[in-house]
């Protein structure tokens, strides 16, 4: 009874100093959301010959109806959401070092979903930063990357309209027809398999550059500018919104409900056809005589949204017409698309090495060292087809029944 | 025997005057002991003996009268004559003082004759019951309304009049040195195995104890793990849950004065079962399954999870919510732990509260309790709303589990898994589960391990566990209770009702 006693309680003693020693080692890399900063959106800006800039827009926790204003430093922006915070370095490192040094809480990465490029650290090259981004250990790598006109910190410091934070404007504006998303783990992907590390990023533009002093309203969006093309991780030249619509179309990525308008000559009348559905095909072809050809395939399909042509939908052979029309339409910005890519940036943006690789792995070897010499000499077969199975809800144009009436 | 009980031991003596002292001195201080004298055919004298309010005091006073008109005859014949009477009533020899007190304890009346060296017992019990009422405990939509009362006979003829065979067997056993109380084990002969009737026979006959007042005195004594925070009997207060039980093999231990049956074996999943799973349609009863074993996991993991998030791994938080819910959170000046630590506790004691409410101050309390954890708290800056919200969920989520007793082992293991949790964030959380798993695994009820049939792994019987099959699909009866040749009667169903029929 005795000993059967001792062994209980030596057994309790075991167990509270477990429970205590689990106590005195447990919580140290306990962080109470109260303790952090959270990051919502980070800019990575050139300020001087090796001096980076990071700005990180920074969530400001407080209640809706506590109408302080505690603005932190640079930018306390209209209510008061968040603010941007920027600090310099030699390296990200460095600056992100000396950032948390003005800061009480801690900067929390975890929740930041885009990365902003200023276009001076594009042209300088940014393999440093993401060596950075992606070893630490709370970035997300599936985080949006895009190149801002100007300095990272103006796309930061905007305080959209619509959404709380620029990184939901930013995000929600990625997932729009005309723009596309560009993510930490596709750039890495393309630096990886692509022999001169090229890849696109959108391109921003804080807005500010579009409105003059002039403009009565301040403007808060950025706005989708087209595409900045990178080679050996060092941005060489950008796409406007016409040629990133030829981009799209070579790189599959075009969405649905992307709308396609085409001028009918004579007047000048519209035709307008909005997508379904798309798919774009590369087939590559070398010829026996050496030359490189690439055939794009595209078969889109969508429907009619406007037609204020004489062509009568309804009729198979006005029909083909229209089908040819707009066809074309899409022919030619890939053709701008491509004039611009392999006769001014001279780089291969739209990923024809990887098609050619895999068909021609032989031939492939030879030219990967300098492929986008190559990839200029490309010849380019077209085969666009955009049906039109559905004319909404009118048949005929307005015109063509009030002749029918009479 | 110590030596205040010596006088049970008495002879009972032939001179009435003698028992009459007898008597009295075992009855000392008993005030609601009463006696009565008689004169039997007016001549031989005669005394009952009963407890006031267990005896029929009516039909007593009937039959003094009754007895004095006895013909008793002249001589030494007479106590042969008043045996012969005696035999018309409902009627029995005692001849031990000890007989006769349990005798007066159960309600029956005794008869002392001069001149006799026993006493006859008289069965004139009748005390006070309540009346049969709805399961207050476990109330249901759709199913008969009847539970068990505090009277054992009433309850035995519960059971009995829902499975009309004589192979419904009711084994009595006496348990407690002073309350005596009556255990009855239920089972039915052929389903029940005869090992698991054996077992519980001599679990329930070791016990010795002073008394049982409710079958949780006897429950935790023929538990197989009481250190278990999980009961390993279900007690139940539903005639028609026991009968389904014995139906399946199992056994029953119905104690007297007490509305709560127990059944033995059970498994984790006999506990998440509703005997109204079975009167509902089949896919009702499926989703509200697994709606239960959803809110289980949520009414054990879900403060615990929202703690680890909160204090170790907000990246998994969607970005808005963690935004709004840092917004919430900015005033509090407690870590997430110790908030819900608050909370969790606060929602406990109100619960408690309102079980031993009187009624006439429930109102008042659970105003109060509602603003105190609702609003109060979350303007006072002690609590986020957020965490209110987690909190009242769980408390919720604990009351959808159709067992108050499972449900009340979850609420006491969530708060070590909360600590986990607080402490090493998810990876806490998985220790604390595994670790019950692991406890769980090793857990028997009655030689039945407590996680069948998912462990040991019958393919075959979780059909019951993962949805309610229909009767004519459930035709097994669970392995490990089952005594052998283990199929219920019926076949498939045969298509009643379709006039669409081809010929």
């Amino acid at each position: 009874m005795n000993r059967s006693r001792s062994i209980r309680s030596r057994l309790i003693l075991c167990g509270l100093s477990v429970i205590s020693v689990l106590q005195l080692t447990g919580c140290w890399d306990r962080v109470e959301v109260n303790d952090i900063a959270i990051i919502v959106g980070a800019g990575i800006d050139q300020v001087s010959a090796n001096q980076v800039k990071l700005s990180a827009e920074i969530y400001i926790p407080e209640e809706s109806n506590a109408e302080t204003q505690s603005g932190g430093s640079k930018s306390a922006s209209g209510n008061g959401k968040t603010f941007v915070s920027s600090a310099s370095g030699s390296s990200m490192s460095e600056a992100m070092y000396k950032l948390q040094e003005r800061l009480s809480r801690k900067l929390y990465w975890g929740h930041n979903d885009i990365f902003v490029f200023g276009q001076k650290r594009a042209a300088q090259g940014i393999d440093d930063d993401l060596d950075f981004i992606m070893r630490y250990v709370r970035m997300r790598e599936r985080a949006n990357v895009y190149v801002a006109e100007g300095r990272a910190v103006d796309i930061l410091g905007i305080n959209p309209r619509l959404e709380p934070n620029s990184m939901e404007a930013l995000s929600e504006l990625s997932k729009t027809e005309i723009s596309t998303t560009v993510d930490l783990k596709q750039v890495i992907e393309r630096i990886v398999e692509t022999p001169e590390e090229t890849f696109c990023v959108p391109y921003l533009n804080p807005g500010s550059l579009l409105t003059g002093e002039s403009h009565i309203r301040k403007p808060n969006v950025s706005y989708f500018q087209g595409m900045s093309i990178f080679n050996k991780t060092k941005m060489v030249g950008w796409m406007n919104n016409d040629l990133t619509w030829g981009y799209f179309w070579i790189t599959n990525r075009i969405k649905a409900n992307t709308i396609i308008a085409v001028g009918h000559h004579p007047h000048n009348e519209t035709v307008a056809v909005q997508l379904t559905n798309s798919k774009t095909k590369l087939v590559p072809h070398i010829t026996p005589g050496g030359k490189w050809i690439m055939k794009i395939i595209v078969r889109s399909q969508g429907n009619m949204m406007q037609n204020t042509t004489e062509i009568d939908f309804m009729n198979p052979k006005e029909h083909a017409e229209l089908v040819e029309l707009v066809s074309e339409e899409v022919q030619i910005s890939i053709k701008n698309t491509m004039r611009e890519l392999q006769k001014k940036i001279k780089v291969d943006a739209v990923d024809f090495g990887n098609s050619f690789r895999k068909k021609y792995p032989k031939q492939w070897n030879n030219v990967k060292t300098n492929w986008n010499e190559t990839f200029q000499q490309v010849q380019l077969e077209f085969d666009v087809q955009v049906s039109i199975p559905r004319p909404g809800v009118l048949n005929q144009t307005i015109r063509q029944m009030k002749g029918g009436n009479h | 025997m110590t030596a205040a009980f010596h006088s049970h031991d008495q002879a009972i003596s032939p001179h009435i005057d003698q028992v009459r002292a007898q008597m009295e001195a075992l009855l000392a201080d008993c005030s609601d002991a009463a006696y009565l004298e008689c004169m039997i055919g007016k001549k031989v004298k005669g005394f009952f003996y009963y407890f006031n309010g267990l005896t029929n005091e009516e039909r007593l006073n009937e039959i003094r009268y009754d007895i004095a008109d006895w013909n008793i005859d002249e001589g030494s014949e007479w106590l042969e004559s008043i045996a012969q009477e005696v035999t018309a009533f409902n009627c029995s020899r005692t001849d031990s003082f000890t007989d006769m007190m349990d005798q007066m304890t159960l309600g029956n009346a005794i008869l002392l004759v001069d001149g006799n060296d026993f006493g006859y017992v008289f069965s004139l019990s009748e005390w006070r019951k309540r009346a049969i009422e709805d399961p207050v405990a476990e109330s249901v939509i759709r199913g008969p309304r009847e539970g068990f009362t505090e009277s054992l006979d009433d309850n035995i003829a519960m059971l009995r009049r829902r499975i009309r065979k004589s192979s419904l067997k009711m084994k009595g056993i006496e348990i407690g040195e002073y309350t005596k109380t009556r255990v009855v084990i239920g089972f039915i002969e052929g389903l029940a195995a005869p090992e698991l009737i054996q077992e519980i026979e001599e679990r329930l006959s070791a016990i010795v104890i002073d008394g049982v007042l409710e079958s949780g005195n006897i429950e935790e004594y023929i538990e197989d793990q009481p250190y278990s925070p999980f009961p390993q009997l279900i007690s139940t207060e539903r005639p028609d849950t026991v009968a389904g039980n014995l139906l399946e093999g199992r056994a029953v231990i119905f104690t007297d004065h007490t509305p709560f049956a127990l059944i033995a074996p059970i498994s984790l999943f006999s506990l998440m079962q509703s005997p109204e799973d079975y009167y509902q349609r089949f896919m009702i009863s499926t989703f509200i399954r697994w709606l239960r074993y959803l809110f289980f996991l949520v009414a054990l993991l879900a403060p615990s999870a929202y703690v680890a998030l909160l204090t170790y791994h907000q990246e998994m938080i969607p970005s808005a919510l963690l935004l709004s819910i840092a917004k919430s959170r900015e005033s509090i000046p407690f870590p997430a732990l110790v908030e819900a630590f608050i909370m969790e506790t606060m929602f406990e004691a109100l619960r408690e509260a309102g079980v031993r409410l009187p009624k006439q101050v429930g109102a008042a309390v659970s105003i109060v309790g509602a603003l105190v954890i609702g609003q109060a708290a979350t303007s006072a800056g002690l609590v986020s709303s957020p965490m209110v919200m987690v909190v009242a969920i769980t408390g919720i989520a604990s009351f959808l589990l159709p067992h108050y007793s499972i449900g009340i082992s979850i609420r006491l293991l969530r708060f070590p898994i909360m600590l986990m949790a607080g402490m090493l964030g998810l990876l806490g959380l998985l220790i604390g589960v595994i670790g019950i798993v692991i406890h769980l695994s090793g857990l028997r009820s009655f030689g039945v391990p407590y996680l069948s049939p998912i462990a040991p792994m019958m393919v075959g019987e979780w059909k019951d566990v993962v949805m309610r099959p229909q009767g004519w699909l459930s035709r097994q009866r669970p392995r490990l209770t089952r005594s052998g040749g283990g199929f219920r009667k019926g076949e498939r169903r045969k298509n009643v009702g379709t006039s669409n029929r081809r010929e």
